[in-house]
């Protein structure tokens, strides 16, 4: 039994013949192993952004030398229950001169574009909702569609405030797709793959941030500073810039349809760090060392998703950090660093990939 | 069977909001109608296992297409909040006639056209790597030209376009107060 904590892919096989043995039909065993992954996912998510929303805030007070939520149990750990509960009962209200049918569809875009895009991700070694053999281009298409929910947030809150915070959020969101995309695909061109599962196997010997050197590193930078910007978050939250939009793109919203903006948003910044967990730093591998047999077994004693989330916790730290040091940047900077410094960087960065490829000139051939 | 029921089910989606865009009496909606379209249709050719096809169509159309689309609706500030009038009755009989006489069209050669199964069906999908071969190999079997020829079409669409708003800017100097 210990072992399918390991041997994840052997736990799905095992429980794939389970539903195959006891229920006949085909169809039946697809639609509950469907079910399933989707009540897992959920389940999943919607722990995660509370976690993840209490660590903010208690990473943010650490930060600025304060306590934080203290609380709602011991050091405020269900401040974010608490606050669900009454985000739940709050009234929910549409502007008397907004689009109804597409206010309320907005958060909904948001929030499914986020969700769909974790059914991608590898978690461990055969625990995956998709499998499909695209993945990592398929997650970028499904997550880029996240800005057409706040766009029709914008357009559809009757607002002045809103509609320039989507503006902001629509501009900001298509530069930095760019210098994400690309940075991406300069380890694509190591990995000659863009299935997940392909891609965390391809760094068996070792990751791609050192394994590609120089463009490994480069690559990741600019991703962590193009996924920053995506997910709106400081020093690039100019779309949500409190002192000259209120709040932005989701100032008419509340209740629940303020909740899944919310979501959404936690959930992007947990599916960036878990892309650049995979491409990056192996994914569900295991970190070794050639010739350390003894600290190699050790680190082998930790199940692979704990290591997926070690290191994609590290990254959210990361990026958590970033908030507390950076200030916010104005819109013409925002938008001159990208298309001026960062998109061609990451060109020259791709050509650099593609001559270290063909001359063969990095680690572990 | 499920096949079938998923193919229908995904066919009425996208007809119903093909029929929405159309329809809709303001930009915006009609633009979130085509979302859904293009929505619908990623899945079906995930239905068919194009994976990379599938995948391409929400990058491009979804992630590129529709974002720029929305944000050109936004930028032109008339049209954001407007509602259309309906057109009057002699210009919808055309529109009707035009759309049947297309749809007649369509019809006919798609009943004349005897279908068959495919000579060389491959039920799985194709990798990156064979599609970037085709995509690039000069030889018999390869698409280079092509893809050639569709680069430096788009590459003349890139240039056309940025000339005619630079050609714009050059003429009005204080065209920002103006718009």
């Amino acid at each position: 039994m210990v072992n399918y904590l390991y041997q994840t892919d052997q736990l799905i096989a095992a429980m794939n013949a389970w539903l195959h043995q006891h229920i006949g039909n085909i169809w039946v065993v697809e639609a509950i192993k469907i079910a399933a992954a989707t009540a897992t996912l959920a389940g999943l998510v919607s722990v995660m952004a509370m976690v993840l929303v209490w660590v903010e805030r208690k990473v943010a007070a650490h930060f600025q030398q304060r306590l934080g939520p203290m609380r709602v149990g011991p050091h405020g750990i269900f401040q974010t229950v608490a606050d669900s509960l009454k985000l739940m009962a709050k009234e929910s209200i549409t502007p008397r001169d907004a689009d109804e049918l597409i206010y309320t569809l907005a958060p909904l875009i948001c929030f499914a574009s986020a969700f769909v895009s974790v059914g991608f991700l590898p978690f461990a070694p055969g625990l995956q909702a998709v499998n499909v053999n695209v993945g990592l281009l398929f997650i970028l298409g499904v997550s880029s569609m996240g800005v057409l929910g706040i766009l029709a947030a914008g357009w559809s809150s009757n607002n002045k405030w809103s509609l320039l915070g989507a503006m902001r959020a629509g501009a900001q969101i298509i530069s930095y797709e760019l210098s994400a995309g690309l940075a991406l695909l300069s380890v694509v061109v190591f990995m000659g793959t863009i299935d997940f599962q392909e891609i965390v196997k391809s760094q068996q010997a070792g990751w791609w941030i050192w394994r590609a050197h120089g463009v490994g590193v480069l690559a990741f930078v600019i991703y962590t500073i193009a996924s920053t910007a995506e997910c709106n978050r400081t020093p690039f939250d100019i779309v949500e810039a409190e002192s000259e939009l209120t709040a932005g793109f989701h100032t008419e919203y509340s209740s629940m349809k303020f909740a899944m903006f919310f979501l959404a948003e936690f959930l992007n910044v947990f599916i960036v760090c878990a892309i650049s967990a995979t491409v990056f730093f192996g994914g569900w591998m295991p970190f070794h060392i050639g010739g350390f047999e003894p600290l190699n077994r050790l680190f082998d004693l930790i199940p692979p998703w704990l290591w997926f989330f070690g290191k994609v916790t590290a990254l959210i730290y990361l990026v958590m950090w970033f908030r507390w040091t950076f200030p916010r940047l104005r819109v013409d900077q925002l938008i001159r660093f990208e298309w001026k410094y960062l998109m061609p960087l990451s060109l020259l960065n791709l050509a650099a990939g593609a001559v270290v490829v063909t001359t063969g000139w990095y680690f572990f051939r | 069977m499920p096949f079938k029921f998923f193919f229908y089910l995904i066919a009425l989606f996208v007809l119903y909001s093909a029929y929405f865009v159309v329809t809709a009496r303001n930009l915006f909606r009609s633009a979130m109608g085509l979302l859904a379209v293009l929505i619908g249709i990623a899945g079906m050719y995930l239905l068919l296992n194009a994976q990379f096809l599938s995948a391409v169509q929400v990058v491009v159309y979804i992630g590129g297409i529709v974002v720029l689309m929305v944000f050109a609706i936004l930028l032109i500030a008339d049209v954001t909040q407007k509602v259309f009038e309906q057109s009057p009755r002699w210009r919808q009989g055309l529109i009707g006639a035009a759309s049947l006489l297309w749809f007649s069209l369509l019809a006919g050669s798609m009943l004349s056209y005897r279908f068959g199964a495919a000579a060389a069906a491959v039920d799985k999908s194709g990798s990156i790597r064979e599609i970037g071969r085709a995509l690039l190999s000069p030889a018999a079997g390869g698409y280079a030209l092509p893809f050639e020829v569709i680069s430096l079409l788009l590459i003349a669409a890139l240039v056309g376009a940025v000339t005619v708003a630079r050609a714009d800017a050059d003429n009005g100097e204080g065209k920002e107060g103006k718009a």
